[in-house]
């Protein structure tokens, strides 16, 4: 599979040479999609985008919880992502840059806005009332209700714990990796998962196994 | 392994961070712990849980639009992009706002002959404060205007009329200051020397404006802008390396935080080099491409006089 992809970008970068047109080139010759968007190519940057916006939008949507602003600031942070990436350093690392960009958005937004935090008690039994018109099917409702049961259990965490687990649980991020996007040290990653795996597990174990 | 120690590292194991003797290990106690197994297998049971976990959350088309009219359209074109990239590499050291290219050609003349002017100097009459409300008006590193203002700001400075860059040293009115028995003006051989480095840094100056402003036209059969560009790296490179070695020499009378101040300038200054080294190579013949390269050289030599200034008021 490896070699047919490498077999395909080397066909399309000799094709792109001859004609002129813009193409997703191997990675050997060095133009690679992050080295053209830092040189101003805005299709790449494109490229860039569609490979990791589901990532960062499903990211930013465990932070802060709301399907539109998770979408306006995923946009924020490619954004910002575009106008700094002169200051990349390493294009492997970018990845791992991007994140550090939603992480910083994401939080900037937690702290400025007037909101009260809600923690869900166990036994809030607004958990369960979910209304939803259509008809549905008894497991689609079932699948509804967990994955609201996750989110609220998430909303219910601190921020550093909820973006630990987030990385690595939802990302599946390396420990390294998140002590690099979150500026966080080994241990207090460690220590942190550790706890919100705990918290987690007190909102969620309920839940666990409903589902056959 | 006792459970208590499998206990503590179960997630790491689950998580796959344990080396392979750690994780060896604790296979071999799951293996003949039951109540560790089916702590383990606990873990396991969550993580099912949680990759069963979806948002419903697309990314919509308008997302990306939105990105695009927030950061306007940019089209890839060979020379646009390398002015770009070395912009952007030497923006944090000349500080945004960025300029229009002619503004920052005409800014990077002004740089270049200004540090030419400082360089016909010798080293102990140009006022530091001049110096730095000078690099003010091109941006100056932060760092390097910290260290040389917190250092020189008690200073008693003479005030010299500054000489024409194509006038030689050794027939300026500045020689007769040199008599004097100031800390500044004492004579060294490195002083002798610096007079000497200035006076064909001069030359290679001159010759290089010149060179940058023949650019546009044809060049003269004997040189090439290219060659002259080469000749003025390589003065910059020999007086790099003049006032590196004397810097050396006497990097202990700096405090700390000064020479950390410096040495952070310089290594912004070394990257900047090696970037548009690499540009010039690659696109001979763009001026715009050697403006910058000679700028960087320009820059460390301002620094490494500014320190040299710095550690000569200090001893």
């Amino acid at each position: 599979m490896m070699m047919e992809r490498l077999a395909m970008e080397t066909f399309d970068a000799t094709t792109a040479s001859q004609s002129g047109a813009l193409s997703d080139p191997p990675m050997n010759t060095g133009s690679t999609p992050i080295a053209r968007a830092r040189a101003g190519d805005a299709d790449a940057f494109r490229q860039l985008f569609e490979r990791y916006s589901r990532p960062v939008i499903s990211f930013v949507f465990d932070m802060v919880g709301d399907r539109a602003l998770a979408e306006d600031l995923t946009q924020e942070t490619f954004v910002r992502a575009y106008r700094h990436l002169g200051t990349l350093r390493e294009e492997d690392k970018f990845s791992t840059w991007l994140f550090s960009i939603a992480k910083n958005v994401a939080r900037e937004h937690l702290r400025s806005a007037e909101r009260r935090t809600s923690k869900v008690e166990l036994d809030d039994e607004s958990v369960l009332e979910l209304r939803d018109e259509r008809q549905t099917p008894a497991n689609d409702l079932l699948d509804k209700e967990l994955n609201a049961v996750v989110r609220r259990a998430l909303a219910g965490l601190d921020e550093d714990k909820r973006l630990v687990f987030t990385l690595k649980i939802f990302q599946q991020r390396s420990y390294e990796e998140i002590a690099e996007i979150t500026g966080f040290s080994l241990p207090k990653v460690k220590t942190d998962l550790h706890r919100a795996r705990a918290e987690m597990r007190r909102r969620v174990s309920p839940y666990m196994g409903v589902k056959q | 392994m006792k459970c208590r120690e499998c206990e503590q590292v179960l997630e790491e194991h689950l998580d796959g961070e344990l080396d392979a003797r750690a994780s060896a290990a604790v296979e071999a106690h799951l293996a003949a712990c039951a109540d560790c197994a089916r702590a383990y297998d606990a873990l396991l049971n969550e993580q099912s849980f949680y990759a069963a976990y979806e948002r419903d959350i697309e990314v919509s088309p308008q997302m990306w639009r939105g990105i695009k009219a927030r950061i306007g359209q940019q089209t890839t074109v060979g020379k646009a992009s390398l002015r770009q990239r070395v912009s952007a590499l030497l923006a944090p050291l000349f500080n945004v706002p960025r300029f229009s290219p002619a503004l920052t050609c005409a800014l990077v003349i002004v740089a270049v002959a200004l540090t030419v002017g400082v360089m016909k100097l010798t080293g102990s009459h140009e006022p530091s404060q001049t110096v730095i409300a000078r690099n003010e008006q091109i941006n100056v590193n932060s760092n390097t205007k910290q260290a040389t203002t917190a250092t020189t700001n008690t200073r008693a400075m003479q005030s010299a009329e500054p000489s024409t860059p194509a006038s030689s040293p050794a027939s300026s009115p500045n020689d007769e200051p040199d008599q004097k028995a100031t800390p500044e003006n004492r004579k060294s051989p490195a002083n002798e020397q610096h007079k000497r480095l200035d006076n064909t840094l001069n030359v290679g100056g001159a010759r290089v404006l010149e060179a940058v402003n023949r650019t546009t036209m044809q060049p003269t059969v004997e040189q090439t802008p290219e060659q002259l560009v080469r000749e003025a790296e390589q003065r910059y490179l020999a007086a790099i390396q003049l006032l590196q070695r004397d810097a050396a020499k006497q990097h202990s009378t700096l405090d700390a935080q000064t020479a950390a101040r410096f040495n952070e300038s310089l290594a912004a200054i070394d990257r900047s080099i090696a970037e548009t080294r690499r540009a010039v190579q690659q696109h001979a013949g763009d001026p715009i491409a050697a403006q910058y390269m000679l700028s960087a050289y320009a820059k460390k030599v301002e620094v490494l006089r500014e320190m040299a200034h710095v550690q000569q008021g200090n001893d």
